[in-house]
């Protein structure tokens, strides 16, 4: 049975849509047929992150007003073959989402796909609402700053009380804390949440946490998803965390400062 | 109020009246009314005491037009005892032998009957940013934090076993003895019974400390329960 997950955060520009695809990338890498859907309507970001932006022809919100059929709208990665992209529409708004067209899509999607990742907008407005509705599962994505954590807390509330699991008072939807642009040098001075803070606060249990990293940025320029970046420690953690999802243990790894060795003080790196 | 010594008391009693409404002077049309009422409720209704209600429209109505409205009461066998408060009741009371009862407000009023419907609310999970639980009919106790901005409401008691951070308001229909009592207190607003208290500025000698809060003499009393 395919597993609906919604990456979800409330603020904007905590690494959702990075996180959707590294993550969604890590499924596919797991051996599992996965499918990600960019709910920003009018904002599409994933294609770019995913590097297909050149290779959307349908989308979404075509395949929701029937103009496309779903399998002309999904676009297979070319580096990944158990990796396909629902990009969003750019030249609509999120009122061209319907809740019933969403279903259908899902529905039609859960035939054929292990996993369904979900990279949901920013705000609580429809389109989040609709990217989280269905879920199975949800990532919350939060920096370790007290903005991003309240609103990441309130997004849990109306996971709690308004998704289709809640209204259907099936079992609630099982929640993950992905705690993302961490810099254990940050904390070690007091200028950042530590990842215990955040925990405190949110109170569910942690997926992974992802260093602040150059990769991120890099990669995301360059059209590919940063879990690909072999040797980076974003990459590394990313895989962790979908490790976890799978139900693996893995350490937590990227949460202390880095040691710098002899070599590095005297080069002054 | 009481001495013994003479044998009187004073002391406030509570009485339930049937209060007549009407907004003309007809006495014709009244007694039918009272005829009619009669028929259906006689037991209840004869030679009953009653208080009168005129509608505002009628605080010009002249005093034998008053006398005569009374009188048609009192042969109908209801008797008018005192005028109900409203506009009309100044000029009737100036112009007739009956008096205004007072019949306090509503408040009061539901704060003596006594609640057979008591219901508490437990809840398990916690109550996050942009949350609001209320328990309308009794206490509400949290198993879980109550995040910051997040509401609990409770006409009585307000327990929390784990973290208040947000907004905490007990007794919300008036009841002063209400308390809020929390594990960890780390609040941005209490209330009880409307008085209010914001904690803009985090004090070590509660902040995150095992707090009781009542309301004493209209004030706000934080006890913290320091552990020895």
């Amino acid at each position: 049975m395919a597993e609906i997950i919604v990456v979800t955060s409330g603020k904007g520009g905590v690494g959702k849509t990075t996180s959707s695809a590294s993550f969604a990338a890590g499924l596919a890498l797991r051996g599992h047929k996965t499918a990600v859907i960019d709910f920003d309507v009018g904002l599409r970001n994933l294609d770019l992150v995913l590097g297909c932006e050149r290779r959307v022809v349908y989308d979404l919100v075509n395949v929701i007003q029937d103009e496309a059929k779903l399998h002309q709208a999904l676009i297979r990665d070319k580096r990944l073959e158990n990796l396909y992209i629902l990009p969003a529409s750019q030249t609509r708004d999120k009122d061209a989402l319907t809740a019933e067209g969403v279903e259908r899509v899902l529905n039609e999607l859960k035939e054929e796909f292990d996993y369904i990742v979900c990279d949901s907008p920013a705000g609580i407005e429809r389109g989040a609402f609709l990217a989280l509705y269905h879920a199975d599962q949800a990532v919350v994505v939060v920096n370790p700053e007290v903005s991003s954590v309240r609103d990441s807390d309130r997004i849990l509330g109306i996971l709690a009380s308004k998704s289709k699991r809640a209204e259907e008072n099936a079992e609630p939807v099982k929640e993950h804390l992905l705690l993302t642009r961490y810099s254990p040098e940050k904390v070690e001075k007091g200028d950042m949440l530590s990842v215990d803070d955040v925990l405190e606060i949110l109170g569910i249990p942690l997926l992974g946490v992802i260093p602040e990293s150059e990769a991120v940025l890099q990669s995301s320029n360059a059209g590919v998803p940063v879990i690909l970046q072999e040797g980076s420690h974003a990459a590394e953690a990313y895989k962790d965390a979908v490790a976890r999802y799978l139900g693996e243990e893995r350490e937590m790894r990227f949460l202390q400062p880095e040691k710098k060795g002899l070599f590095k003080r005297l080069l002054g790196g | 109020m009481s001495r013994p010594e003479c044998g009187c008391r004073l002391k406030a009693a509570r009485f339930s009246l049937p209060v007549l409404h009407f907004d003309r002077m007809d006495p014709q049309a009244t007694t039918g009314f009272i005829r009619e009422q009669m028929e259906r409720a006689r037991a209840l209704l004869e030679d009953a005491s009653i208080l009168l209600a005129p509608a505002a429209c009628l605080s010009k109505a002249m005093p034998d037009e008053i006398q005569v409205l009374i009188q048609a009461c009192r042969e109908e066998r209801l008797y008018p005892v005192g005028l109900a408060q409203g506009e009309a009741a100044e000029h009737w009371q100036a112009n007739s032998p009956l008096r205004i009862f007072h019949t306090g407000n509503m408040a009061t009023l539901e704060e003596s009957t006594p609640t057979v419907h008591i219901q508490n609310r437990c809840l398990q999970q916690m109550v996050r940013s942009g949350q609001q639980a209320m328990a309308a009919e009794g206490s509400l106790t949290v198993l879980a934090n109550v995040s910051a901005t997040a509401e609990v409401l409770a006409r009585d008691d307000i327990h929390i076993y784990g973290t208040l951070k947000g907004k905490a308001l007990a007794g919300i229909q008036g009841n002063a003895q209400a308390r809020i009592i929390c594990q960890r207190f780390e609040a941005e607003l209490v209330a009880i019974a409307g008085h209010y208290q914001l904690f803009d500025e985090p004090d070590p000698a509660w902040f995150g400390k095992p707090v009781c809060i009542s309301l004493q003499d209209d004030q706000l009393v934080l006890q913290v329960f320091d552990r020895h």
